[in-house]
């Protein structure tokens, strides 16, 4: 363990360019069970750059949901430890820790850097109201004194930007009434509406952190080449960074420059993707990437 | 219609467990007592054959009526119009008491084995049921032995017997669907989405297991999957399906390799492959 921590470190250490961007440095956590803790994830250490595509691979129960909702302050306080550091650049340049924040604070310093995409965007969304209700809702959050009539004119200009077609009748609609592939579209426009600026309506500003956690997984494959191609072309327009959670090799090789591999609350490797999915060292990451190779490997002719 | 059912690319010298001709479900609409409700046809005018010892696979997008076809198949959704036979014996029709005979030789294995599995009950009570049911003859000790061939067959050991289901894992607990499923011999096994919910290298050991299980036991599979590359894996022959309807078949290769359908071809692009070396 204590070899891959330094490693880990050594990485960092040759990567202190000036557009970093979030920086975890030995990130544990640990879960409180009773009188118990169990450890979740073990001296993460990884540097995300300005632009850059992230894919984060592993089985079910690796740890990779835990880390991405660590790095987004969404855990609870009370039922969880954590050590190391999880730092964000700031305007100036220098360097904020999430954990010298207090905690009642945290999540509105994340929320103004990182957009979240949950894995089931029919959880993610109010079954009760109908989308204008609480899309609005998230909107005037984020910008205050906005009146209904520019949110109304705001959220069909981020609909026009975000290529959600239907318009009034999609805002009208209950989030049951769409299907998957349109509700995780809604759900990635709601969370950048942090990143957006109201009145001067620009798809994003520079900087954002989209954490995708399994977007696609409960959809089917048109839907799924959907929403996968919906969060390149956000990324591609907007510049976003983008940290994509998946156990879909395919996905991610599609998607992602780099990648980091988890097993068992460990980053046992991370890298470029290619050479992880050519070259790999860790004999856990070539197995994967068999297994993968088994069921959707290339074939010749036909397939995209 | 028929004719879709009759192109078959597999022997016809094999024996076709099920017949499925003109199948077609409609839901009413919510009306209103001023409006007379709409229908909706989930599923329209469909046919297909199984044959012995093959896996068919029912491809489609959420929402096509897959999952609506084989709850007809399985007697739990009552057709509008169409004929279903399995083994010549026509099922549409029957009540329940007399259909009940024929459920042993059908069997479904469900996408979330979290939710088919009793979670205050032991895999041993579980698993003993079935047998139970259909072969009250059976003596204790010969259900036992039963048991544990089985679940040897499956990968598992009989340390699960005394484990409720929460103590397992997905894979583990599809592969008990399976053994539970083929306890009492079927003759045609759904398989719905049986592994959308699992990781990939567990994806493996499940097609893995149900090919082999089919090799050895020589049931017939259909099985229902949106997932193109698990379709490819296991099956002979692919009925792709689209809003209630049989767009395509035909042995899967050759189908979705060359596809002529432009939803078919929609569906093929949609696929993501992946390119590696792992040495």
């Amino acid at each position: 363990m204590t070899d891959r921590t330094t490693d880990n470190t050594a990485i960092i250490d040759a990567t202190t360019a000036r557009n970093e961007i979030l920086r975890v440095e030995n990130l544990s956590l640990w879960i409180k069970k009773g009188a118990d803790e169990i450890q979740i994830l073990h001296n993460a250490s990884f540097s995300i750059k300005d632009g850059e595509r992230w894919g984060i691979a592993g089985e079910s129960g690796a740890g990779k949901s835990m880390m991405m909702h660590t790095v987004a302050a969404l855990l609870p306080n009370g039922s969880t430890r954590t050590e190391g550091a999880i730092l964000y650049r700031l305007k100036d340049g220098s360097w904020q820790n999430l954990f010298d924040i207090p905690y009642a604070k945290r999540h509105e310093f994340v929320s103004k850097r990182v957009a979240f995409i949950f894995q089931d965007s029919i959880h993610a969304l109010n079954p009760n109201e109908r989308i204008r209700k609480q899309w609005a809702a998230t909107a005037k959050l984020h910008h205050p004194g906005i009146t209904d009539e520019e949110c109304e004119e705001h959220l069909l200009e981020r609909m026009d930007t975000f290529a959600i077609p239907g318009g009034m009748g999609t805002l009208g609609s209950y989030p049951h009434q769409l299907s998957g592939g349109m509700r995780q579209r809604i759900a990635i426009a709601m969370a950048l509406e942090s990143q957006s600026k109201a009145g001067a309506y620009e798809p994003s500003v520079r900087n954002g952190i989209i954490v995708a956690d399994e977007p696609t997984t409960s959809l089917d494959s048109i839907s799924q080449r959907s929403v996968v191609d919906y969060i390149e072309y956000i990324c591609d327009k907007g510049g976003k960074t983008l940290l994509y959670v998946s156990h879909n090799l395919g996905i991610l090789q599609h998607l992602c420059d780099n990648l980091m591999v988890m097993k068992d609350g460990v980053i046992i490797e991370q890298g470029r993707a290619d050479d992880l999915f050519f070259r790999a060292r860790e004999s856990y990451t070539k197995a994967i990437v068999r297994e993968t190779l088994n069921v959707m490997g290339k074939t010749s002719g036909g397939m995209s | 219609m028929s004719d879709i059912a009759t192109q078959t690319t597999t022997p016809s010298n094999s024996s076709v467990v099920l017949e499925v001709r003109g199948l077609v479900k409609e839901y009413r609409k919510a009306g209103s007592p001023f409006k007379r409700a709409d229908t909706f046809e989930a599923v329209s005018n469909v046919s297909l054959d199984v044959r012995q010892g093959e896996i068919v696979c029912l491809l489609g997008e959420s929402g096509c009526g897959k999952t609506t076809l084989a709850r007809m198949i399985m007697h739990l959704t009552r057709p509008t119009a169409g004929t279903i036979t399995l083994n010549g014996c026509e099922m549409q029709g029957l009540n329940e008491r007399r259909f009940r005979p024929l459920r042993q030789y059908i069997q479904m294995v469900y996408q979330n084995p979290f939710d088919c599995l009793d979670p205050s009950r032991r895999v041993g009570s579980l698993l003993e049921e079935p047998l139970k049911l259909w072969h009250p003859e059976l003596s204790k000790e010969e259900r036992t032995r039963r048991i544990s061939g089985m679940l040897q067959e499956c990968g598992l050991d009989e340390s699960c017997l005394v484990k409720k289901p929460r103590q397992f894992s997905g894979g583990q607990l599809q592969r008990l669907s399976i053994a539970r499923a083929l306890l009492v011999d079927p003759k045609l096994l759904i398989a719905d989405e049986i592994v959308s919910a699992l990781d990939v290298p567990i994806q493996n050991q499940i097609l893995d297991l149900l090919v082999r299980m089919k090799e050895e036991h020589g049931f017939s599979v259909l099985f229902i999957t949106h997932d193109l590359s698990v379709a490819r894996k296991v099956s002979d022959r692919v009925i792709v399906m689209h809003r209630g309807e049989v767009v395509g078949f035909g042995a899967t290769d050759e189908l979705l390799e060359n596809p002529s359908d432009p939803y078919i071809r929609k569906l093929a692009d949609s696929v993501f492959t992946f390119e590696g070396c792992p040495d």
